[in-house]
């Protein structure tokens, strides 16, 4: 086993973890402010990729795709909180997770209906295509693409929710939504834009990870499992967790696939069992919960 | 919060999820038959020899499968154009069913299916399905046609009702290894990146041989979940390992998966890729013509093959759907195909007839002429080794692979395993 391997293997363990926490920071932040696990992210994921092969196929530039599908994707949520998302709030949490597999299985079937079942996969912008040299590895450029545009989103994230005035008002929402109501605050709006911002999220996974792998519209399964996990990982909830968490799991993956292939995805799981054993919460369960 | 989800919630919430997915088999459940065959005049060695037959086509038509089950709908859709509502003197119907790719939603349609007298079954490219369903349509006295690839399914667990379309992948493995090595004969160290379940299995060990058998040597292989998407990792350990030759022995959207993290990761320049096993012409549409160029693929079908019957099949797709037909299209017409002429060239529906007409003589079929091979009903056909052309050398947009050579190299009758277990039983 050469050293030159296992640092390719951590960095590319990073690297992973960085997508994987773009997948996930959308489900921590909608469950963070309104204690709502949205099953469907998954589901929003894929149509995310969908709508970029669209724009793809219909000659717009990969840039443009980037920003529209998850802008149209986060409309579609923010028209949906009011209408649908928000009768789960108040229920019983087996409503939300049926109520929001039953969404899945809608978008599921709609998709298939518009796009088809067929696998579909876009290409990089050509300038993001090839490597960049890191001096003991080479890395795809479009990876360092997607890496950076996750610290970009965790950062933006972060300010957005601890040093905004409407980070202000949301956490003052989910902490009491009637006493910030009383305040002035209109907790409906904040909910819906958060919903929105969460499923566009998701979106803006699918968009860059459409490139690297064939999507039809059986896959958000796929995405789901891997950001349930960092979220139980890192801390319901947390932002903070979710990040550590996914470079955890990133990581972890990452160096068991170097000494045993087979226990690769195992070794997720293996991952989430040690730290629910250690620390019930997750690792950032109580510490750093959005609200 | 009185409604908030703590973990426990959260957990009992992913239980649900598992619960909610199998909520259609549970409810279908309730009325599903009680025995295989039980009651029915359809069920056993006789079954068959009524004035109607049904073509079940079970497959997966939703979920990560669907993309094959869509081409097996096609292929079926085209059959039943061609035969209509009649094949010989008897009315006939099709049925296309859902597996969820669950065996036991497969058994319990199999029955249900034999219950109501339907005896002629097709499909599905699952293995550890087509075993389920191989083993239920033999209780149940009917025929079965498949394009499964595991090699146990006309090996050691061969059932006198069950033919397969499909080469195996004992056959797979070592036409795509001899084919690359006689092509570029300085590729001698290959590594392997292998779904852990039987049919990846089955494919490696083929490989494994042929390229000892070539002379070469098997350096490694990184196995990976049947569900696995991120491939950089698997990918990393096979750029290290020294190799000429990265082996893809997985199917469909992992495939496209994989290739794709391959060729960001560069590791077309620095060694030949081979897929052992594709999917043909939707799967290379997905991953790119440009990406697939100097890629080796392993193919069961293409549709420039020159042969009567293809140009048929191609001008019948063409005109019937606006497409170049693809592999999974092309092997579900002539599953159908092949069982409705057993019931012609048999002169009647009973599943004995049927089975011995299938696997009396050979006929004309896409790939040019085939025959059933009577000792374990595996069809003898040529695979085919294709590799990427350069956008120059194309002449439309789904001619991205040059045919580098076709040939049908079956395992030995011997070495199969296969003792039919009798129809009915």
């Amino acid at each position: 086993m050469s050293s030159d391997l296992l640092l390719a293997q951590l960095i590319n363990g990073v690297g992973t973890g960085l997508i994987y926490f773009l997948l996930a920071v959308g489900l921590t932040l909608i469950f963070g402010v309104r204690d709502f696990v949205n099953f469907a992210h998954g589901a929003f994921f894929v149509l995310g990729a969908l709508l970029s092969w669209t724009l793809l196929e219909h000659g717009m530039s990969f840039w443009i795709a980037l920003v529209v599908a998850p802008l149209v994707i986060g409309l579609a949520g923010f028209v949906m909180e009011p209408l649908l998302i928000r009768r789960f709030y108040n229920v019983d949490p087996a409503f939300q997770i049926v109520g929001t597999i039953g969404l899945t299985l809608v978008i599921q079937e709609v998709a298939t209906m518009i796009w088809g079942p067929a696998n579909r996969s876009t290409q990089p912008p050509k300038s993001l295509q090839g490597l960049v040299d890191l001096g003991v590895v080479s890395y795809p450029t479009y990876r360092l693409f997607i890496m950076g545009v996750a610290v970009v989103v965790g950062i933006a994230l972060w300010w957005l929710i601890e040093r905004s005035r409407f980070g202000a008002s949301l956490r003052a929402g989910a902490e009491d939504r009637d006493m910030a109501s009383c305040l002035g605050v209109n907790t409906g709006m904040l909910f819906a834009i958060t919903f929105a911002i969460g499923v566009g999220l998701a979106a803006l996974g699918g968009v860059l990870a459409a490139p690297t792998r064939g999507l039809n519209t059986g896959s958000s399964s796929e995405v789901l499992g891997i950001a349930f996990v960092i979220i139980v990982v890192g801390g319901m909830g947390s932002f903070l967790g979710a990040f550590v968490g996914a470079l955890v799991i990133g990581v972890a993956q990452s160096l068991t696939i170097t000494f045993a292939p087979a226990y690769g995805s195992v070794v997720i799981y293996i991952a989430m069992i040690v730290v629910l054993l250690v620390k019930s919460d997750g690792l950032f369960g109580k510490v750093t919960r959005v609200r | 919060m009185t409604n908030s989800i703590d973990r426990r919630t959260f957990v009992q919430g992913a239980i649900g999820l598992g619960a909610l997915v199998g909520l259609p088999f549970l409810a279908s459940c309730s009325k599903s038959p009680t025995a295989a065959g039980s009651g029915s005049s359809g069920s056993g060695a006789d079954a068959g020899g009524g004035n109607s037959l049904t073509v079940v086509a079970l497959s997966e038509y939703t979920g990560v499968y669907a993309n094959l089950g869509a081409e097996i709908r096609k292929g079926v859709e085209l059959c039943k154009d061609e035969y209509g509502g009649k094949v010989g003197k008897y009315d006939l119907k099709f049925v296309t069913q859902e597996t969820n790719a669950k065996t036991d939603e497969a058994v319990r349609l199999v029955r249900a299916s034999i219950e109501k007298g339907e005896t002629l079954f097709m499909g599905t490219q699952l293995s550890n399905i087509a075993l389920a369903i191989s083993t239920e349509v033999n209780r149940g006295g009917g025929v079965f046609c498949t394009l499964a690839g595991a090699p146990e399914i006309t090996g050691s667990q061969c059932r006198t009702s069950t033919f397969r379309w499909s080469d195996s992948t004992y056959t797979a493995g070592r036409e795509v290894v001899n084919a690359v090595m006689k092509a570029e004969p300085k590729l001698k160290k290959w590594y392997c990146i292998t779904p852990d379940y039987v049919f990846g299995k089955a494919l490696l060990e083929s490989t494994t041989t042929a390229v000892k058998d070539n002379g070469g040597q098997m350096l490694g292989n990184s196995y990976h979940a049947t569900q696995e998407t991120e491939f950089s990792s698997y990918l990393n350990n096979a750029a290290a390992s020294g190799a000429d030759v990265l082996a893809i022995l997985n199917v469909g959207g992992q495939t496209i998966s994989t290739i794709k993290q391959a060729i960001s990761f560069g590791l077309n320049k620095k060694m030949k890729i081979v897929i052992v096993w594709s999917t043909g012409l939707t799967q290379f549409q997905a991953i790119g013509a440009d990406n697939m160029q100097d890629i080796y693929a392993g193919a069961q079908y293409w549709h420039t093959v020159d042969t009567p019957n293809n140009k048929k099949l191609v001008a019948a797709v063409q005109k019937k759907y606006k497409i170049n037909p693809s592999y999974g299209l092309a092997a579900s017409y002539y599953q159908c195909k092949a069982m409705l002429e057993g019931v012609t060239n048999g002169g009647s529906s009973k599943s004995a007839d049927i089975i011995a007409a299938m696997e009396a003589k050979p006929f004309q079929g896409v790939t040019g002429k085939e025959v059933f091979r009577p000792g374990d009903h595996q069809l003898l056909k040529d695979y085919y080794v294709l590799l990427g052309k350069p956008a120059s050398e194309r002449a439309d947009a789904d001619d991205m692979m040059t045919v580098v050579s076709s040939a049908g190299d079956p395992v030995p009758l011997k070495d199969a395993g296969c003792t039919m277990v009798p129809l009915g039983t």
